[in-house]
């Protein structure tokens, strides 16, 4: 089990109890307003990708000017969030941190999917002796928890932006392939199917008309909730000084550099950090969201 | 029947009046029902789903749910007002004064508990007993509902009994402190025919020695065998009350008629059972047999073939000694159908009876070509199909077609009616738009639907209305055999009776043949000419459907026979 | 979870492709029987952990040789750490890296087999030993924040579920933002809040209660966001289950279902997630114990990972998954005494 199949689960437990209790119209529940939780994870949505795309409009002031006099000053009306050691804008830097950081999140969360493709279709669709192969194998990434395995890998490429997300996305991977295992094998013993062969299609429009979108569809839900979570684990790993490394304004790369000032100047760390729990937060009810759709369309 | 308890003038044991119970501020989903029940006596509310039923039966109980809001004019237990009680009140009540049994027993009691535990839970609720003696008065219990091995049976979890072991032990818990008012809310739906008869039976004895019993129903002929009075409910209200005979025999009200109409046991071949116009004399005919009418057919007539002329042709599918095993879990070898054979003519509907594990969709499947059998054959049309390798039956996949019980599951989730029905008629190939909406249009009119479903997507469409497009994509490549796995099992009756009607119409106007499986006895012995019982993997007698009913030589047969229930006294 | 409460009039021909009700064949052999599927059950399961571990050795032997360059030198902490010839002579000696790469993996299992996790490279320590002594730090503090986010989930779940629903959407948006919450962001605010504001507890974790409070709630909030949103779920399911209606029909108050049956189906997931949990605590461990300054295995693999102390993290790597498989094992043996669905699969 992983952090990513845990928020899957819980994602779709939540529908599907909605579901059991709507009965045949419970479709109707996909038509229902947004809630307080979700306006507000869509509103911190439009803020982090206005962030990324025109950061300048959205925190005018240079990230990058020094200003050695304006040091460790607290937050303050000038500089919402304060600023670093250098003098510069924390909000600023902040804000254009916005952009390298969600790229990363994505770049991790599109490797982590994409190794969990190859694995889980592969499982499930090239017969009993992958399968059996693919399963061991799963088995025994699963045998590295957490960040063990992105740790083992950075030990073997060495520390760095680069391999810290590519960290994250193989250690992920195993995870996302469990699932589209599981999703794919579903489908393929789905009534849809077998109603499709029934009608006489072959199987390679049963696969390309009716497995494939089915087993896909739900990957957009799965990547939304994993992006946050490979935020946090980048973010963590940067903390830790084997990711991001200082000068970039990169949220992981700004805890790093903070680090030392904790109990000096909380907040060079608390504000990135309060970003990234921003982005996994509205990225999980994003996802949860999404996750209704396709169900009660489905 | 023992109609002279209820009139003979004892106190009612429950007596509702103008009961109305509605869900925040939505329309009363119970609206203004009155009924009583005395000592004895066994009152079966009847009902189709959302009919308002369950919910009179949870309200009698304190369980209708937190935002329910109860009025009545009276409602009284034992000449005991139930109005307004507190949690406390009620708990006092629910179990001693008032027995449930629910449906599912798989679901209604604990999984993770035993049942022995589950049954003893009421006697720690009501009375000061010590576990001990709670113990033994449990296996008491167990033994007067008929359990085989109650010390065994008391330590297991209901997950670990039979369906209707499972049943009895719920009955146990719910008769626990002898309360004089039992509830049965669909107690038999989950259970095979035969283990209902034996639920039924039980219910039948406890109402001898002096319960009272609200029994919930859908299932006119359950209702026929057991209860005294009938209560026919719909939309929240009583339509019509009376005892058995009256109700079911003479019934007073258009509804009720409808009803009784719709229950296929003992129908005829051929009857209608719904008020429904053939969807032939409808409007859109000509569209309709433009979309269906098998070109160049030899054999398929306008007019149903006949048994005589069926018996004449050839057989169009035909298994030879099929014979499929499967792995079970521990590893050990089940067959689950054995040396079976039948042959299904054109025209001609062959009706497969069995209850659950018997083999009826294993055998469906083989007939599909969905699974290969291990030993025996699968003849369409008089050339092979089983052995085959799929890719050289696709070509033949357009003379069969299948309707499952869960149309809803056999549709992509993805697709609108009108592409699901679109690619069906296709036959695979990528179809000029505007030809196909046409088609489309004829195709929906012939199974009763109209165009305005195209665009919505199965999950939004009614129970009924689901099947119907199943049945039209079962019909798009203009099939010669249809296989109909239950394919009305879900359905309420009067939905159901629409079903089976447009099968008929259809098979009469496109000599299709069915292979119809059923667990139920009824509506088999409606819809078939021929007709198959399975039991354990064989087919344990074949025949014409009237000679195998009116004249049983199987004592599996026979067994069935006596255990389903029938509309006629 | 499908169909409850509707109106299910298919259930007994749904039922009918599936095997025989459990029951059924279950009675023949009675309790040899089950004693004997328990037994095939333990057996298979001890097998596949054992494999599982062959397998992690075996990946981690070879994976260390992808590491660019003299792997005596990866071993020595790679070529900036200007290992001298003879330290490089002598880690071929001892690692055999002179002999053919089976003759190596074959000796690399046969030293693990008793237990030999070979010699730090920057701590010159048995790397056994080290682990020893690092290990009951971590489990303390990986046991007492289980403890703490169960009860912290445990009473989130109930309270939310209890109520109307403002303390719906309160319980379940705190579960989200705290499943949602990095361990080094916890760490900072409360060290903030609690050590540099309140002056309350140690900012670093000095031995005793004291410098536990700490790291313990900050392993803990996120993994009772986790927990605590499985648990919510399975209770709602639980509450609206057909069996929680016929306890209330029995005469079962409010208080009674839920401690009679629904805290026991609320708890039965949560087990089922120990393994992951598992995982989750050591991930965290590390960054705790880092911020923290506490020593653990976590702190010793961070320090290991940066280091580049191959026979070190090799080392924490084969304890962590070892540790990983035996909770795993232990969790399904655990959930199969609990549930007696789970035996039927």
């Amino acid at each position: 089990m992983s952090d990513l199949e845990v928020s899957a689960r819980l994602a779709r437990s939540g529908v599907e109890r909605r579901r059991a209790r709507g009965g045949p119209g419970g479709g109707r529940a996909a038509r229902r307003l947004p809630g307080a939780g979700e306006s507000a994870a869509a509103l911190v949505l439009l803020f982090l990708i206005a962030s990324a795309l025109v950061p300048q409009v959205v925190a005018p002031v240079d990230p990058l000017a020094i200003s050695p006099l304006e040091a460790f000053r607290p937050p303050s009306a000038a500089h919402p969030f304060g600023t670093d050691e250098s003098g510069r804008d924390i909000f600023s830097r902040v804000v254009h941190g916005t952009g390298p950081s969600l790229l990363l999140g994505i770049a991790a969360t599109l490797i982590g999917l994409a190794g969990g493709v190859v694995l889980g279709t592969a499982a499930g669709m090239l017969g009993r002796v992958v399968d059996f192969g693919v399963n061991r194998l799963l088995e025994v990434l699963f045998a590295f928890p957490g960040l063990l395995l992105a740790l083992f890998f950075i030990v073997i490429f060495g520390p760095g932006i680069v391999t810290a997300t590519i960290a994250v996305g193989v250690s992920t991977a195993p995870g996302y392939a469990r699932i589209i295992r599981g999703q794919l094998l579903t489908v393929r013993r789905s009534a849809y199917v077998e109603a499709a062969t029934v009608l006489g299609r072959g199987r390679w429009r049963v696969l390309v008309r009716h497995i494939l979108p089915n087993t896909l569809a739900p990957l957009f839900v799965l990547g939304t909730l994993g992006v946050g979570q490979a935020i946090v684990w980048a973010a963590s790993l940067s903390y830790l000084g084997l990711g991001a490394v200082p000068p970039a304004a990169e949220w992981g790369a700004m805890l790093a550099a903070g680090r030392t000032y904790i109990s000096t100047a909380w907040w060079l760390t608390f504000f990135p950090g309060l970003f990234i729990v921003l982005t996994a937060t509205a990225t999980t009810v994003l996802g949860r969201r999404l996750q209704q759709r396709v169900r009660e369309q489905g | 029947m023992s109609g002279a308890a209820a009139a003979g003038g004892t106190e009612p044991v429950l007596r509702i009046s103008g009961l109305r119970v509605a869900f925040g501020s939505g329309t009363p989903v119970v609206d203004g029902v009155s009924l009583s029940i005395a000592p004895g006596e066994c009152l079966a509310l009847v009902g189709e789903s959302g009919s308002g039923k369950s919910v009179t039966a949870r309200t009698v109980l304190g369980l209708a749910g937190e935002r329910a809001t109860v009025t009545a004019d009276a409602l009284e237990l034992r000449g005991r007002s139930l109005l307004g009680l507190s949690d406390r009140a009620w708990r006092g009540i629910r179990g001693r004064e008032v027995g449930l049994i629910l449906q599912d027993a798989l679901a209604s009691l604990d999984p993770l508990r035993p049942v022995g535990r589950e049954i003893a839970d009421a006697l720690r609720l009501h009375t000061p007993l010590p576990p001990r003696q709670r113990g033994d008065w449990v296996l008491d219990l167990l033994r007067s509902v008929g359990m085989p091995e109650p010390e065994l049976r008391a330590r297991q979890r209901s997950g670990e009994l039979s369906g209707g072991l499972r049943q009895r032990a719920l009955i146990a818990s719910a008769i626990a402190l002898d309360p004089p008012l039992l509830i049965a809310d669909e107690p038999t739906t989950a259970l095979d025919t035969t283990v209902q008869a034996r639920i039924l039976d039980l219910l039948g004895e406890l109402r001898a020695a002096g319960t009272a019993i609200l029994l919930i129903s859908h299932d006119l002929a359950v209702v026929r065998g057991i209860a005294d009075r009938v209560a026919v409910m719909a939309e929240g209200r009583i339509v019509e009350t009376g005892s058995v005979a009256d109700v079911l025999e003479r019934p007073r009200e258009e509804y009720t008629r409808r009803l009784v109409r719709a229950v296929p046991a003992g129908k005829p071949r051929g009857e209608r059972l719904s008020a429904d116009a053939r969807p032939s004399d409808a409007t859109d005919a000509r569209g309709a047999s433009g979309a269906l009418d098998t070109p160049g057919a030899s054999v398929a007539v306008s007019a149903r073939a006949r048994p005589a002329e069926a018996a004449a042709s050839a057989p169009l599918l035909t298994g030879h000694g099929l014979t499929r095993a499967f792995r079970g879990p521990d590893g050990s070898r089940r067959l689950a159908v054995q040396d079976a054979s039948f042959e299904l003519r054109a025209g001609e509907t062959l009706g497969l009876v069995g209850e659950s594990g018997s083999g009826k969709t294993t055998l469906a499947r083989l007939a599909l070509g969905l699974l290969e059998p291990d030993t025996g054959t699968v003849e369409l049309d008089g050339r092979p199909w089983s052995p085959l390798p799929e890719r050289e039956r696709r070509t033949r996949r357009s003379l069969v077609g299948a309707v499952y019980q869960d149309p809803l599951a056999s549709f992509d989730p993805r697709l609108s009616v009108g592409r699901i029905l679109a690619d069906a008629l296709s036959g695979g190939r990528h179809a000029r738009p505007a030809r196909v909406s046409d088609e489309l249009v004829s195709l929906l009119a012939s199974v009763g639907l109209p165009p305005s479903v195209l665009a919505r997507r199965p999950l939004h469409l009614s129970g009924g209305q689901r099947q119907r497009v199943a049945i039209a994509r079962a019909l798009a490549p203009r099939p010669r055999v249809l296989i109909c796995d239950e394919p009305v099992s879900a359905l309420d009756v009067s939905v159901q009776a629409q079903v089976l009607d447009l099968l008929d119409d259809l098979q009469e106007r496109l000599g299709l043949a069915y292979l119809f499986i059923s667990h139920d006895l009824g509506v088999i012995g409606h819809v078939s000419d021929q007709v198959a019982v399975m039991s354990e993997g064989r087919i344990v007698e074949t025949g014409p459907t009237a000679d195998v009913l009116a004249a049983p030589r199987h004592p599996f047969t026979r067994a069935l026979l006596a255990a389903a229930p029938t509309l006629s006294a | 979870m499908s169909g409850v409460g509707a109106p299910d009039r298919g259930s007994a021909a749904a039922a009918a492709p599936g095997p025989a009700p459990a029951g059924g064949r279950g009675r023949g052999p009675g309790d040899a029987g089950r004693i004997g599927a328990a037994a095939r059950w333990w057996a298979s399961r001890v097998a596949g952990a054992a494999f599982v571990l062959w397998a992690v050795a075996t990946l981690t032997f070879f994976a260390i040789r992808l590491i660019p360059g003299d792997p005596a030198e990866a071993i020595l902490g790679g070529p900036g750490s200007q290992a001298s010839d003879e330290a490089l002579a002598a880690v071929r000696a001892e690692y055999g890296l002179d002999q053919p790469i089976a003759v190596q993996y074959v000796r690399q299992l046969g030293r693990l087999a008793v237990g030999d996790l070979g010699t730090s490279y920057s701590l010159r320590e048995d790397v056994a030993a080290l682990l020893g002594a690092q290990l009951p730090g971590t489990l303390l503090l990986a046991v007492l924040a289980l403890a703490v986010a169960w009860l912290l989930a445990l009473a989130l779940a109930t309270w939310s579920t209890r109520g109307g629903r403002v303390s719906a959407a309160v319980g379940s948006g705190l579960e989200v933002i705290a499943a949602a919450l990095p361990h080094f962001w916890i760490a900072i605010v409360l060290i903030l809040v609690f050590s540099t504001g309140l002056g309350w507890f140690p900012p670093i974790s000095t031995p005793g209660v004291a410098g536990l409070v700490l790291p313990v709630v900050t392993l803990a909030i996120p993994l009772a966001g986790f927990l605590g949103q499985v648990m919510r779920e399975s209770l709602l399911d639980a509450l609206e289950a057909p069996f929680t209606v016929s306890a209330r029909a029995r005469g079962e108050s409010e208080a009674g279902v839920r401690q009679v049956h629904v805290l026991r189906h609320a708890a039965l997931p949560a087990v089922s997630l120990s393994g992951w949990a598992f995982g989750f605590l050591v991930s965290g461990a590390v960054v705790v114990e880092t911020i923290f300054a506490r020593p653990g295995l976590g702190r010793t693999l961070l320090n290991a990972v940066t280091l580049r102390d191959i026979p070190l993290v090799l080392g924490v790597v084969l304890v962590v998954a070892a540790a990983y498989i035996v909770v795993t094992l232990l969790t399904d043996a655990a959930q199969r005494l609990l549930d007696p669905r789970t035996r039927a699969a």
